[in-house]
């Protein structure tokens, strides 16, 4: 459109139109199929969290690591900086911990992953956890080469954010509804009603109430993971990848 | 220093970081296209948006404007189309356009349905001019 008026001025005899339509997030989704194969030949199942800050992602991975730690090698790539012992925090648990100094970033992207990823010795973990950014719109948008999406949503929020923030609770593959013991304080939270605005947007994932303060759920979030642990596992030994992945 | 001031004007940070570093993105893809037409002069881009992009069009606008300087989109016009979300039922086969936080068919009120469009940003088309 022409500034002053509006108009569309007719196109010039040397001009040429180019059709597109590639995915503007396309480069990222390259890099996160490269960590995708990368994560598989090495037979590491990346679970990648997400929430708003403060949901509890670093109290959850310290009850995993408390809980499943002895029986799997567990890493974490920590993206948030919500606190900035984050790392620290995991790391107090004898458990490798990778920070990534995202500045003010707003979510995480493949190829902060992939930097992480190549400072860890994926020979040596199973499961490989992923703090993203506490946000929840964008990081949802950017395949990391995750397995799987795990949100959290703390009954302090409100049951309706499936139904605010459709972007994040649209890609979840689990939902912990997070700090349950805290519900007897909080008479307007209905876990009900966060599970019918997530079927509202087609996903039928499982909905784990669940506390690290009382240990309500644990039992399910932790046989959850186990579960696609070893469904993933067996996909990676069908496959059989051989280990030759190179950089673009 | 311009950001500080974008911040400012719509006073909401870290969604204006969004649009910035998928701004970059939007750039280098255009650089990459730039160059596979050497001679050719990039005066248009049209981007088409829907409400699962996580991608503000209002706020991609201001950060695209405020970034081309320099870069091969300096003097392109930059045209965002918002469409809607539209899904896909595969228990009558029918698509539609709904609301982005609410799934159901509105033709057989199933909820086995899946985004067919309005979940993503693309870059649709561009126009070069050949001086
Ligand atoms: N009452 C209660 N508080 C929790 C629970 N989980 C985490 N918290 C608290 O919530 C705050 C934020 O937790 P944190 O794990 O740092 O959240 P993150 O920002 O998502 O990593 C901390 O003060 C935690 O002690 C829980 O299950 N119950
Ligand atoms: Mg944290
Ligand atoms: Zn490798
Ligand atoms: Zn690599
Ligand atoms: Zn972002
Ligand atoms: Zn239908």
């Amino acid at each position: 459109m022409c500034e002053t008026c509006g108009c569309t001025p007719a196109l010039s005899a040397n001009t040429q139109t180019v059709e597109v339509l590639s995915a503007v997030f396309a480069a990222n989704d390259r890099a996160a199929a490269h960590n995708r194969l990368h994560l598989g030949s090495h037979g590491v199942l990346a679970v990648n969290l997400m929430s708003s800050p403060g949901a509890g992602k670093t109290a959850l991975l310290e009850a995993v690591i408390d809980t499943l730690g002895k029986k799997y090698r567990l890493g974490v790539i920590e993206g948030d900086l919500e606190t900035e012992n984050d790392a620290q925090r995991i790391r107090a648990k004898g458990i490798p911990a990778i920070q990534i100094n995202t500045g003010s970033a707003c979510h995480l992207d493949a190829s902060l992953i992939h930097t992480a990823m190549h400072q860890l010795n994926l020979d040596t973990i199973d499961i490989l956890f992923i703090e993203n950014i506490g946000n929840l719109v964008c990081p949802a948008v950017y395949d990391l080469g995750q397995e799987a999406n795990v949100i959290l949503l703390s009954v302090t929020e409100g049951d309706d954010k499936p139904a605010k923030y459709p972007v994040m609770f649209r890609v979840a593959d689990l939902l912990l509804v997070s700090k349950t013991d805290l519900l007897p304080y909080l008479d307007d939270f209905k876990v009900d009603r966060a599970e019918n605005c997530l079927r509202k947007l087609a996903n039928r994932a499982p909905i784990i109430p669940i506390s690290v303060r009382s240990g309500q759920g644990m039992d399910d979030w932790l046989h959850w993971l186990e579960q696609r642990y070893q469904a993933f596992r067996k996909s990676c030994s069908q496959t059989n990848l051989p280990h030759d992945h190179h950089h673009p | 220093m311009f950001i500080f001031l974008v911040i400012f004007h719509l006073n909401e940070g870290a969604i204006v970081m969004h649009e910035f570093s998928v701004c970059q993105a939007l750039l280098g893809q255009l650089t990459h296209l730039a160059n596979q037409h050497p001679g050719g002069k990039i005066v248009g881009i049209l981007l088409v948006n829907g409400p699962l992009s996580g991608v503000d069009s209002t706020l991609l606008h201001h950060a695209v404007e405020l970034c081309k300087k320099d870069t091969v989109a300096a003097e392109a016009v930059l045209t965002i189309e918002d469409r809607p979300l539209s899904i896909h039922c595969r228990d009558c086969l029918h698509d539609n356009e709904v609301p982005a936080n609410d799934w159901t068919c509105p033709h057989c009120a199933s909820l086995a349905t899946e985004a067919v469009g309005g979940d993503a940003l693309i870059l649709a088309r561009l126009q070069l001019d050949f001086p």
